[in-house]
């Protein structure tokens, strides 16, 4: 691998590694935390699955709002020592701009990869721990997939946002500021409309690009 | 006008209590109004009877009032329901429908059972659309009539023949989920035994069974509203108090979802003639009728009934699709090459 690459990676991660094994470490846990809803033993052929479906339900809300801010968490830190030293270290490397943007890329959703095997194994070791009957299934590497293209793309907006130009964050602060200021309006006028309400739909709901975000995200279903 | 009529109306009887301090005169003038108002309202009620539009396919007979839609076409629409469900065409021709506030009396009954239904939320209309949402209530309302004392309370007293898995299999695994009574837990988790019990169709039901007492105790305190005396009771302590409360009226711990799921499967898995063969049948309870229509023990179709339900019941997938993952994936490669091709460090 290129050894530049992995200097950045390398860099990357120093900053990062804290927050990164404790997400890492949380995400491996839950789905063990799942386990406990059931009052007798887990491998127990009459266990209350109802009860690890209801809490693997529970715990999965939770995934994707650990995606979310662990993405805003790591797209910010990413530019923080670019924007530090004003981007001089960047320029003054004999690479050209776009490749380095990829190499920060990269070395950013290292630590969402991590954080991604850390959930398939805690949901493996759950599933395996279990004993499930017919028609109720463990779904540790469906889980585990959707999180990390999860993380990424909320990874991937901050990263973007980190990188642009003052015209375009401008346009995105004007854009927000024009949706506030339509609610606001509907709300004194008393319209029957919702423009942010309308707007979160859009963007959470298929084709939107925040629809990975919704949808099931349970270790344990029929 | 009405409306004047009714407010003239409401103030002579308001008046009527302090009439020592009123006019009279305007007392009387109000009466008047009112009666006119009673009869206005009876003229349209004639008019109304007269007008009624009655309306036959095959052995189901309609009656509906005029101009609010097609009678033969709700009656087409009802026939085909049930026919859906394997009910004979003599046992259709027992009854008329009719929708409620419509006079039988200019209709042709010829001894049939009349059943009354309501016309769905103020709608009016002439084509098959609002002629479904007709023969919806007024199949719901047949149901009722189709069902004996022991299939009333199985299903709940009423029957929805459009029910299908889809519609039912999501709500029927959400109770399963939820897990209330001891039955339902333990069918999820895999005992076909429990199922039985869940479902309702034992050949010999036994409440004590269907409603254990530490459930009963659990489902009073998880309610959420003031005790009354005996669900104090209940939940300090006093077991007969519990089985006061639960255990009458019999009913199956499973919700309606479920049952109405279990019909689908039985039609599905054995074809539309079971449904008539239970209703027919006079034994007293349902798993026994159940052994007469299907040839199968209670025991084999509630464990066959808990695997049709679940396999195919994952309406929301875990996994991202193809799609949906390779459109993030997308979205993810296309932020990156705006962020390569930024010009921030020019700025």
């Amino acid at each position: 691998m290129n050894a530049m690459l992995l200097e950045v990676i390398r860099v990357q991660w120093t900053r990062v590694r804290v927050t990164a094994v404790l997400v890492t470490l949380i995400v491996f846990t839950l789905p063990l935390t799942i386990l406990r809803a059931s009052d007798g033993p887990v491998t127990d052929a009459m266990a209350d699955v109802g009860g690890w479906l209801r809490a693997a339900s529970f715990v999965g809300r939770l995934f994707p709002v650990i995606a979310a801010l662990y993405a805003l968490y790591l797209g910010a830190a990413v530019w923080l020592d670019d924007m530090r030293g004003k981007h001089v270290y960047a320029l003054t490397l004999p690479i050209s701009r776009e490749r380095y943007v990829v190499y920060r890329f990269l070395a950013g959703a290292v630590p969402v990869v991590l954080a991604s095997v850390g959930l398939l194994l805690g949901g493996a070791l759950a599933a395996l721990i279990v004993h499930l009957p017919s028609g109720v299934h463990a779904y540790p590497l469906a889980l585990a997939f959707r999180f990390l293209v999860a993380t990424l793309v909320c990874y991937s907006v901050m990263f973007a946002v980190g990188v642009t130009t003052r015209r375009a964050a401008t346009t995105l602060l004007a854009a927000i500021a024009v949706l506030l200021l339509s609610q606001l309006v509907a709300g004194v006028l008393d319209l029957s409309i919702n423009p942010i309400g309308r707007t979160i739909d859009v963007l959470t709901r298929w084709p939107g690009p925040f629809a990975i975000l919704t949808g099931n995200w349970s270790l344990f279903d029929v | 006008m009405f409306l004047a009529l009714a407010v003239l109306a409401a103030s002579a009887h308001s008046v009527r209590g302090h009439s020592h301090q009123l006019d009279r005169q305007r007392l009387a003038r109000a009466e008047q109004l009112s009666d006119s108002l009673r009869e206005v309202d009876s003229a349209e009620a004639s008019r109304q009877q007269a007008r009624a539009d009655a309306g036959d396919d095959g052995p189901v007979r309609v009656i509906i009032s005029a101009g609010g839609g097609s009678a033969r076409l709700v009656a087409q629409d009802v026939w085909k329901t049930w026919r859906g469900f394997g009910i004979p065409d003599s046992v259709l021709s027992r009854f008329v429908l009719v929708e409620e506030g419509v006079s039988q009396r200019g209709a042709t009954i010829n001894h049939r059972k009349a059943i009354i239904f309501n016309r769905p939320g103020g709608l009016a209309g002439n084509d098959k659309r609002f002629a479904s949402f007709m023969a919806d209530n007024a199949s719901w309302s047949l149901s009722g009539a189709l069902l004996d004392s022991t299939m009333s309370l199985f299903l709940d007293d009423h029957f929805d023949p459009r029910v299908s898995a889809g519609s039912e299999n999501a709500l029927a695994i959400a109770d399963l989920k939820q897990g209330r009574w001891r039955s339902g837990r333990r069918c999820l988790s895999g005992s076909a035994a429990d199922c039985v019990v869940y479902l309702g169709i034992e050949e010999h039901p036994d409440a004590r069974v269907r409603y254990p007492i530490a459930d009963i105790r659990q489902a009073i305190i998880a309610r959420a509203v003031p005790l009354t005396n005996m669900y104090k009771s209940c939940v300090d302590g006093d077991d007969s108090a519990c089985a006061g409360i639960w255990r009458e009226g019999d009913h199956a711990p499973s919700n309606t979802s479920g049952r109405w799921s279990f019909v689908v499967f039985l039609r599905e898995r054995y074809g539309s003639q079971v449904l008539p063969s239970v209703l027919a049948d006079t034994a007293a309870s349902v798993g026994a009728r159940l052994r007469h229509a299907t040839g199968q023990s209670p025991l084999e179709l509630a464990a066959a009934w808990r695997d049709w339900l679940l396999p195919p019941a994952q309406r929301w997938p875990v996994a991202a699709g193809a799609l949906q993952a390779g459109s993030s994936l997308f979205i993810v490669m296309v932020l990156l090459f705006a962020a390569a091709r930024s010009d921030m460090w020019l700025d």
